[in-house]
Parts: C-alpha cells; sequence; structure tokens
C-alpha cells in the first residue's frame, strides 16, 4: 500500500503530524480540537455551527480547471449577489447565533462591489475571518484596508496557488502570475496573515515542492496542501495517497534541515488512516496516532449561498441539503432542521465498503461528499481512500 | 473596554444547564461560566459601558449583590487580559 514509502520518510511524515513545532500550529484548530472533545464525539452538536462559509458571489476573474463551482460561476457581478442589507442581516444573524469564524468565498470574494463593506461589518461584530481569494485583484488600497480591520494573528487571506511561474496558468485560466507575486509581496509587506494554499491533483503533484520553496523565498509564513475534491465539473483527480506523500517527504526533509520560517498547516494526504494501518505493521516501533476525523459538515460548521441558502457544506450545495434561507429565519432554527443533515451527523452508521477497515471507528469514511459524489449516499466511504482504490483495482 | 482579539466565545444552553466557553486563542485555552458572564460579555461586545451592562443584567436576571458580582468579573476579565481598555 505504501510500499514506496522508506522508512526515514515514515518517520518524518510521522513527526510532521505528531508534533506541532515541527511546522504545524494549531490557531482556530484548537477550537475545533475542543468542539470535537467536548460536543461531537459524544454524540453533542452545538445549537449553532461555530464556522460559517458566506459563499457572497459566484462572479470570478478565473476559471480554474479543478473549481468545484466552475458551472455555476458567471463575469457579471450584478447577477451574483444579495444587495449590502441582505448581507448586513445575515452577518447581525451569525452574530446573534455565536458564530466564531466567518469563511468568506466566491467566486471571488473581490469581485464583489460590497467586499470591503462585508468585511467590517463582519470584524465589526468580532467575528474572525478567512477570506479565499485568487488574490488577483488584491492592489495598495485593498491591502491597507486589510491591515486596518484584520486582526493580525487571526484573521487571514487564503490564497491559491497550485503550480508556480510558466505552470501557473495550466490551472488558473485567466491568470497571471506576476500579478499574484506583487500581491502576495504587498500582504506580507503588510504584516497580513497569508496561507498560500495548493490543491494537489494528479497534475501537479510533482510541483509541491516548487510552491513550498516560492513561498519561502518571498517570506509567507504558511502554506496548506490539499488534497483535490473530485468533483463531477473536473476532469482532474487526485493521485494516490502513496505517490503524494513520497513528494511531501521531499518538503519534509527540507523542512527538518534548514527549519525555514513557515509553517506547514496541513499534509495534502486525503486519508491519513490508510498510513497509519501500514505503519502498524511494517514500523510497529514508529510512534504514530490518528485523531477521529469529524467531517465539519453540519456538526460544527455549514455554508451560506449567494442567495442566502443554508447547506451543509461547499459541496452539498443542492436542494436534497437544503435546511432554510437565512433571511427568512433565525441561523439556530435552520440549523436543527437540515434536511438529511442528521445522516451528517450520525456517528453510528457502519459503512458496509468500510466495514472491515481497522480505522473506520476514526474515519467514519472520512468526506461524505466525496461518497455521495461518486455513490449518491453516504456509506460507501470516500473514494479517494488507498484501501477502497486498491480493494477495486484488485477485483 | 473592548474583547481583546484573541479571544472569542459563545454559550451552549446543552452543556451542564447552560455554558459560557471562553477560547483564548494567543494561550491555547479555555475557560467555562455562566450565563451571566456570558451576558456581560456579549454586552462589552456591543459597545455597552460598565454602567449600563450593570443596570441590564440587574434587570434581566435580578441577581443579590450584582454591582459588586459585575464588577468583580470585569476585573477579572481585565486582570486575564481578555478585554482591553480602550482609550
Amino acid at each position: 500500500m505504501f510500499d514506496n514509502i522508506t522508512r526515514r520518510e515514515a518517520e518524518l511524515f510521522a513527526k510532521f503530524k505528531t508534533s506541532y513545532e515541527f511546522g504545524s500550529e494549531p490557531g482556530f484548530r484548537f477550537v475545533l480540537d475542543e468542539y470535537n472533545d467536548m460536543f461531537l464525539d459524544k454524540g453533542i452538536i452545538p445549537e449553532t455551527p461555530i464556522q460559517v462559509g458566506l459563499n457572497i458571489t459566484s462572479a470570478c476573474n478565473l476559471r480554474c480547471k479543478h473549481c468545484s463551482r466552475i458551472d455555476k460561476l458567471n463575469s457579471d457581478v450584478k447577477e451574483s449577489s444579495l444587495f449590502m442589507h441582505d448581507w448586513e442581516n445575515i452577518i447581525e444573524k451569525l452574530y446573534d447565533g455565536d458564530v466564531l469564524q466567518v469563511f468568506i468565498t466566491g467566486g471571488e470574494p473581490f469581485m464583489h462591489p460590497d467586499i470591503k463593506s462585508i468585511i467590517k461589518s463582519i470584524k465589526e461584530r468580532n467575528m474572525l475571518i478567512g477570506l479565499l481569494t485568487n488574490g488577483l485583484l488584491i492592489d495598495e488600497s485593498i491591502a491597507e484596508f486589510l491591515k486596518t480591520f484584520f486582526t493580525s494573528k487571526f484573521d487571514y487571506i487564503q490564497l491559491s496557488m497550485d503550480s508556480v511561474y510558466e505552470n501557473y496558468n495550466n490551472f488558473r485560466n485567466g491568470g497571471d502570475f506576476n500579478r499574484l507575486i506583487k500581491t502576495i509581496d504587498l500582504l506580507v509587506k503588510k504584516d497580513i496573515r497569508t496561507h498560500v494554499t495548493m490543491v494537489v491533483t494528479d497534475s501537479n503533484y510533482k510541483q509541491m515542492f516548487d510552491v513550498y520553496r516560492f513561498c519561502i523565498e518571498h517570506n509567507v509564513r504558511y502554506i496548506k496542501f490539499m488534497s483535490l475534491f473530485e468533483h463531477p465539473s473536473t476532469n482532474l483527480k487526485f493521485p494516490r495517497d502513496d505517490v503524494v506523500l513520497k513528494e511531501f517527504c521531499k518538503i519534509l526533509e527540507h523542512y527538518e534541515k534548514y527549519k525555514p520560517n513557515i509553517k506547514i498547516l496541513s499534509e495534502p494526504v486525503a486519508l491519513i488512516y490508510p498510513f497509519a494501518i501500514w505503519l502498524r505493521k511494517k514500523y510497529p516501533e514508529i510512534k504514530f496516532t490518528t485523531g477521529k476525523h469529524v467531517c465539519p459538515a453540519a456538526n460544527s460548521s455549514c455554508e451560506i449561498s449567494i442567495d442566502g441558502n443554508v447547506y451543509p457544506c461547499a459541496y452539498l450545495e443542492n436542494s436534497k441539503f437544503y435546511a432554510g434561507n437565512i433571511l427568512y429565519g433565525e441561523l439556530r432554527e435552520i440549523w436543527s432542521k437540515g434536511v438529511n443533515w442528521e445522516k451528517l451527523r450520525d456517528r453510528t452508521i457502519e459503512r458496509y465498503e468500510c466495514i472491515n477497515c481497522d480505522e473506520k471507528e476514526k474515519c467514519y469514511g472520512a468526506c461524505p461528499a466525496m461518497s455521495y459524489y461518486k455513490y449518491s449516499n453516504f456509506n460507501n466511504g470516500d473514494s479517494r481512500c488507498i484501501i477502497l482504490r486498491e480493494s477495486k483495482e484488485v477485483v | 473596554m473592548k474583547i481583546a482579539p484573541n479571544i472569542i466565545f459563545r454559550y451552549e444552553s446543552k452543556i451542564d444547564g447552560g455554558t459560557l466557553f471562553l477560547f483564548d486563542l494567543k494561550n491555547y485555552k479555555t475557560f467555562r461560566g455562566s450565563i451571566v458572564e456570558y451576558k456581560i460579555l456579549k454586552y462589552i461586545q456591543d459597545n455597552k459601558d460598565k454602567e449600563e451592562i450593570i443596570n441590564r443584567i440587574e434587570n434581566e436576571f435580578g441577581i443579590e449583590d450584582c454591582k459588586n458580582k459585575i464588577i468583580s468579573f470585569l476585573k477579572y476579565l481585565e486582570e486575564n487580559k481578555f478585554v482591553i481598555k480602550e482609550g
């Protein structure tokens, strides 16, 4: 399963996963971990979501190959959003519902004419912000605005970058890498917390080290690697965890040797549990413990779409999972009445494809949306799981 | 007075008959409290001054020795740097 991984690589990865000092840091993760311990592991669902994704626009200046919303994007800002007083109303309801963190997403959030007012409104209510952007529309005036309203350590900009220089436009149709470099240098100069995020696919996994090196050269302090969500609207695939892990270990080797001033906030491995099973058999002396996977969708977070509709997550924005419209109801009430949300909250489901897996009590089938898109139910496990893949390859 | 940037909080009525959870993101610590303490923090967040907070809490909860208890809690918040003084 992971037989291409050497002992040295296995040790490096185990160290990365078990030590915050190695580069990762808890950040808001600390709150989520506390909630998992206090609530979700005990089958208690918080009264309201602690995080909310706010999809403010379907307008986007790019057409990225791996975008799960590519079919819904448009170029006309006017078509794509509510009025500012509606957003004010929504943000007030999030505040009343004790939401702690808001992710501003799109489309491209900076295509929205009221983006500054939306940010200001959220910060006036002391909620934390994670703003997901391609960064190409951020100029000096926006950066200065962000510096004024963002709390430097706890609010952040997440910039998408899936490869560097001449390869950048292979993924980001319509992109301009030189423009992105200007944005990064500007945000870093202004000390705005900036995360660079790379979505790892079968087309770019060999460029992970290049992206990591670029970030070091440009003083980016946080980097995230995310495994591709294999949405039906993309032709790209996630490679395999063993292949990706091998590449990621080149980064860990460099990190261990040179200790650069960057924090690696996540690894690109889709499912950690098969690796744990393999490691236990191959190198039982290497310490490696896995935590419980709790999918946040409908458990601690939800997504509000451009028209105010509430869904469990960005990948389950469809009528089968509609919970209500935030403009016409209170968050607390909507959160408790989502259609089919109980399936995402039920931690006792025995997922039949995974029934014999040693880690099923920790993994719980990983990403339910991945199972849903592949099999139209939540019970078949995450289709990126290397164990499930190998079982199908054998068949 | 305002809530420190490293502090976030929320109230969970299903936990132990109702519990305030205050998270210190700087020191990675969690503190628990009551509905009254939650309301006080919420009023601080809504920019209410000390006198107004005392009036509102007295009216809402009718607690004995309310003023001193609130002053004592505000002192606790300041000492732990959960709130910062403005100006």
